[in-house]
């Protein structure tokens, strides 16, 4: 499927003629190309959730008939059944709250890292880079049972900030590694400026930098929270009482080895979902658009 | 200028990024930099998980270089890494391209549809895939039968040919949509007056593309390989929700690799060893993808 | 200088970090020390099924009531997830006072570190020991210790689709050879004969073990647990394998079974296109919601007439357990808890939940559970000689590893019989 991707590609870069006086290449039979492998491509790409949708109204009998047959009458009980008796919803307002507050921090932190280290040149930043990308390798199952010792040691183990300081941890080498990108296309003489001002490194960071990049600061939020939100390993080693749960723990309630109610199961994975779509939704217009016109131009 | 404002240029500069830099280094130091500390010293020793460590040396390195399954998982992520560069890196930045210039109609919808995928449980995915790759009743057997290619249909998951290559498929499809959406933020970050020159110059798409887009974003190229090659080295789920590391152990990666050492085999000295040698080999590709693409920029510029 | 005020810096920063969580030490701390009575930490893997929820909710309500002084955290998770979070807190030190276990290698693990509490002496105290089942303790039991008390004994049978075989007009088979043949038949019908979904390893270990048990006979892997030198295999074990590699060759197992999950391989047997499948008796609950047409039937593993087991052996074991940490601050509590985890009307309950046999003697009724397992009960559990624990669970971790990459290797070919054959004993052998 997507090498052929890559083939038609090139097809269509010969497809397209020059370009129109308006600025932008002129859309022809090579849009058209485009518009037609993109409709292909997110078919593939979106079929899953689809067939979520509307396997989450079978019957578990129906399911187990057929697995890709389509409802034959809508069963919307199974959205009752996994939301439980309100549990899914103690589980997700968990999963928010270690979201926001986890992504909040990284995004902070890591817009001031990634634009130390666009900015300054001392001798021994290379070592803090190389100590980052240590950071990036590690896999978080040589950390769990160190990480279940310190945060036992603090007093931290089984609550919300337990959860929420590792996972910033490990999720801010990448963070960084993505404002640090943003930060290197931002032209120098802009950084140069804002910094002979005569204002303060911090404030030139905060009045001049941080608002222009606002775009990747909320791209960096995006890919945060789809980690946080759907991170299994850290909350499960590291909570332990049942109202704590975050909502990826909360869907094994409906995974079982042997005997699973798949339609439910699909309705809760819908419903866990739901609340990082509304995330994303909300943070994408941030991204695209819009912003274009900021500050960069000058 | 004098040395000694050049000298007070440094200090400041240098308190500056500590300033900077202390949150976040604080907290790689609590939390990653101990973890890493315990790994390092525990693939010295031969644990259980649970019973007195015992000083092994270098035991568990030279099981490890011995080891089969070791270096074929490792074979696996060096072909995650790769198949990850070309259908998540290179076309998620085809099409951010297509997206913010050819067809921008269609770029809110089209990037929240590819989000989707990143945003399901992998559990599902896992559910989802298995169906597809079923051999009776899967969709890609359905498939290759309706059109008449009967003679490619198999059980794709459990023979040890395919097996790889039909995690590789999900993978790559099931992540593109983040590439896609950092290309998209990227792409969206150019300054339009370069479009409106190029176009000025007559450049197609396809020059365009390589000329002016690429080169602009050249360092969201670089992040977002290094993103890609060191995720693809860490990678875990969908491995796992997919075949286990299986069959007999074909599609292993070091991570479920490890992971069954640790906690299936109860040998977790040995399995820091592996994750320390992991970490060891995940940094060092990567310095010598940031070295690779550093040259490759100088040569661009 | 520049190097001081660095470290002024940092250890400001370093100083809000911990102030930022001793405040939340604090807030969380609150909450898990008051109440002031025992307190008793309670870790299972009753997740993710209905009836497991349903049991274990039973189970702690009425444990509750009848010690209200005790107050019950209970901790839970899915059987796959469990066995990571229980082995990371044995690990950093934090065990549960009371804990969900695989019995066999996986407990022995725990227990030769010293992390679980003898229960010896207790079980001598009114008759506990002697209401259990007798062949469902030496899987709790090591070095002459039992530490833990057996829940549930599953039994693998072969399961068959009797609505199918009516309709074709297939015999159930009584002997090896006379399998073969139906498999063969079935297979030309156009219907896979067997349904062995083999992602997860285990499904494939009944029938090496079922082979071997019938052709060497029973209680191998128990000797070798015992630390028995002159346990072995035997030069059975080579056919033993061998069955399983003709099933593959001969195409009675589903293309692709080592990536079909158990679940997939249910969905294929229960839609009519698989007829059989040997597995354990939570069979009967993976069949409730079968589509119409569909009618499940059980018989015993054929025999093999040349075979030096016995033949009317079953491959049944203990599949989950409860145990005590050493470490637990109150073991009179923590003991309460399994005796009444363990006492007839919870393990009756069980039974009537979840359709599997418990270890408690008298506990499973003929009405609490239903006729199938009743039927399974008294017509092949009750003609076996011998219960042969799951060679699996037995093993050592790292041995049942080399068992399982071995079978999937002999289903697809990868390793002939006498190199699997081989491959086990060694590492039964090194697994001690």
């Amino acid at each position: 499927m997507t090498s052929s991707t890559i083939h038609v590609t090139r097809q269509h870069t010969k497809a397209v003629p020059g370009t129109t006086g308006r600025g932008r290449p002129r859309l022809g039979v090579g849009a058209a190309i485009v518009y037609l492998i993109l409709a292909v491509h997110l078919t593939v790409v979106i079929f899953p959730f689809l067939w979520m949708a509307y396997s989450s109204l079978k019957s578990n009998k129906d399911f187990l008939a057929s697995v890709w047959s389509l409802p034959t009458n809508a069963q919307w009980a199974n959205y009752g059944t996994a939301l439980g008796d309100g549990k899914l919803l103690v589980y997700a307002g968990n999963s928010l709250a270690i979201t926001v507050v986890s992504v909040a921090l990284t995004v902070a932190m890591a817009t001031a890292a990634g634009y130390a280290f666009v900015t300054y040149r001392t001798r021994w930043m290379p070592w803090v880079e190389v100590s980052m990308l240590v950071a990036m390798a590690i896999p978080a199952y040589v950390a769990l049972v160190p990480l279940v010792a310190t945060l036992r040691d603090a007093g931290l183990l089984d609550t919300r900030t337990g959860v929420v300081l590792p996972t910033v941890a490990f999720n801010l080498p990448v963070s960084v590694l993505i404002m640090r990108a943003f930060f290197s296309t931002v032209p120098r003489s802009l950084v140069e400026a804002a910094r002979v001002d005569g204002a303060s490194e911090l404030r030139a960071f905060l009045r001049v930098m941080v608002p222009i990049a606002r775009p990747a600061m909320f791209t960096t939020a995006i890919v945060n929270t789809i980690w946080v939100w759907n991170d299994f390993l850290f909350p499960l080693v590291l909570l332990n009482t049942p109202s704590k749960k975050t909502l990826p723990l909360g869907l094994t309630d409906y995974v079982g080895e042997r005997v699973t109610d798949y339609p439910v199961l699909l309705a809760a994975i819908l419903l866990a979902a739901l609340g990082s779509f509304v995330v994303y939704a909300a943070l994408q217009k941030h991204v695209i658009g819009g912003l274009t016109s900021g500050a960069v131009k000058q | 200028m004098s040395t000694s404002t050049r000298s007070r240029a440094v200090r400041r500069d240098a308190r500056a990024a500590l300033l900077f830099l202390a949150p976040a280094v604080l907290f790689l130091a609590a939390f990653v930099a101990y973890p890493l500390l315990t790994a390092g010293v525990l693939s010295f020793h031969s644990w259980d998980g649970v019973s007195p460590r015992q000083w092994t040396g270098l035991a568990n390195y030279e099981r490890l270089l011995g080891d089969r399954i070791f270096w074929g998982s490792l074979r696996n992520n060096i072909l995650v890494a790769l198949t990850a560069i070309v259908f998540q890196v290179g076309v998620g930045m085809v099409i951010a391209y297509w997206l913010v210039r050819v067809v921008p109609r269609i770029k809110r919808f089209a990037m929240f549809l590819y989000v989707v995928p990143v945003v399901i449980s992998e559990i599902c995915i896992g559910l989802l895939w298995g169906f597809v790759y079923n051999p009776y009743f899967g969709l890609l057997n359905g498939f290759l039968n309706a059109v008449g290619l009967d003679e490619l249909a198999r059980g794709w998951l459990g023979d040890r040919s395919t097996a790889m290559p039909a995690v590789l498929v999900v993978m790559n499809l099931t992540y593109l949509g983040l590439y896609i959406l950092l290309f998209v933020a990227a792409f969206e970050n150019v300054d339009k007056a370069v479009y409106d020159a190029a176009a000025i110059d007559g450049a197609g798409h396809y020059r365009t593309f390589f000329s002016v887009s690429v080169p602009m974003v050249w360092s969201n190229v670089q992040a977002t390989t290094l993103l890609a090659v060191v995720s693809s080295f860490k990678t875990f789920s969908l491995v796992y929700v997919l075949t286990r590391g299986g069959p007999n152990n074909a599609t292993d990666v070091v991570s479920t690799y490890l992971f069954q050492t640790g906690f299936g085999n109860f040998e977790a000295g040995y399995a820091s060893t592996i994750g320390f040698v992991q970490i060891l080999l995940t940094a060092a590709v990567g310095v010598f993808v940031l070295g690779l693409m550093r040259r490759g920029k100088r040569g661009a510029a | 200088m520049r190097i001081r005020s660095a470290w002024r810096a940092a250890l400001a920063a370093g100083a809000a970090l911990v102030m930022l969580s001793a405040c939340a030490g604090a807030g969380g701390s609150a909450g898990t020390s008051g109440g002031g009575g025992k307190t008793l930490e309670i870790w299972h893997a009753y997740a993710g099924q209905k009836d497991k929820v349903e049991f274990i909710e039973y189970a702690l309500d009425t444990f509750k009531k009848a010690h209200p002084d005790i107050k019950v955290k209970e901790v839970s998770a899915e059987q796959s997830s469990y066995k990571t979070k229980l082995q990371t807190a044995m690990a950093s030190g934090n065990a549960p006072d009371v804990f969900y276990t695989l019995p066999g290698g996986y407990l022995k693990a725990f227990v030769d570190s010293g992390q679980v509490l003898r229960l010896d002496d207790e079980l001598a105290k009114q008759g506990w020991r002697d209401s259990f089942l007798e062949s469902s303790l030496p899987s709790v039991t090591f070095g002459g210790s039992t530490y833990a008390v057996p829940i549930d004994i599953d039994a693998a049978l072969v399961w068959y689709n009797k609505a199918l075989f009516d309709a074709k007009g297939w015999q159930v088979p009584t002997t090896w050879p006379e399998f073969l043949d139906l498999a063969e038949k079935i297979k030309s019908a156009g219907v896979v004969p067997v349904a062995l979904g083999n992602k997860d390893s285990w499904p494939a270990t009944f029938w090496f073990q079922y082979a071997e048990m019938r052709m060497h006979g029973s209680g191998v892997m128990s000797g070798f647990g015992a630390g028995d030198k002159n346990a072995t295999f035997g030069p059975e074990a080579k056919d033993a394998a061998g069955v399983l590699q003709t099933l593959a060759q001969k195409g009675y197992l589903p293309k692709g079974a080592n990536g079909m999950s158990d679940a997939e391989a249910n969905i294929l047997f229960l839609n009519g296109k698989a007829a059989m499948v040997l597995n354990g008796t939570w069979q009967i609950g993976m069949s409730a919601e079968a589509p119409a047409g569909f009618e499940l039937g059980y018989f015993p593993f054929p025999t093999f007439v040349q075979g030096r087991g016995n033949q009317s052996d079953v491959l049944a074991g203990v599949a989950a357990s409860f145990a005590v940490s050493q470490k637990a601050k109150d073991k009179e509590a923590a003991l309460a808890f399994l005796r009444h985890i363990t006492s007839p009307e919870v393990m009756t309950k069980y039974v009537q939940i979840r359709k599997t046999m418990v270890a408690r003697k008298g506990a499973t009724t003929p009405e609490a559970a239903g006729p199938l397992l009743a039927g399974v009960v008294q017509d092949v559990i009750g003609k076996a000689d011998t219960l042969d624990p799951f060679y699996d669970t037995a093993m050592a971790p790292k041995t049942t590893e080399t068992y399982y990459s071995t079978l999937q290797g002999l289903i697809d070919g990868s390793i002939p019989p006498a190199a699997a054959a081989d491959a086990i004993e060694n590492a039964a052998k090194a697994g001690k």
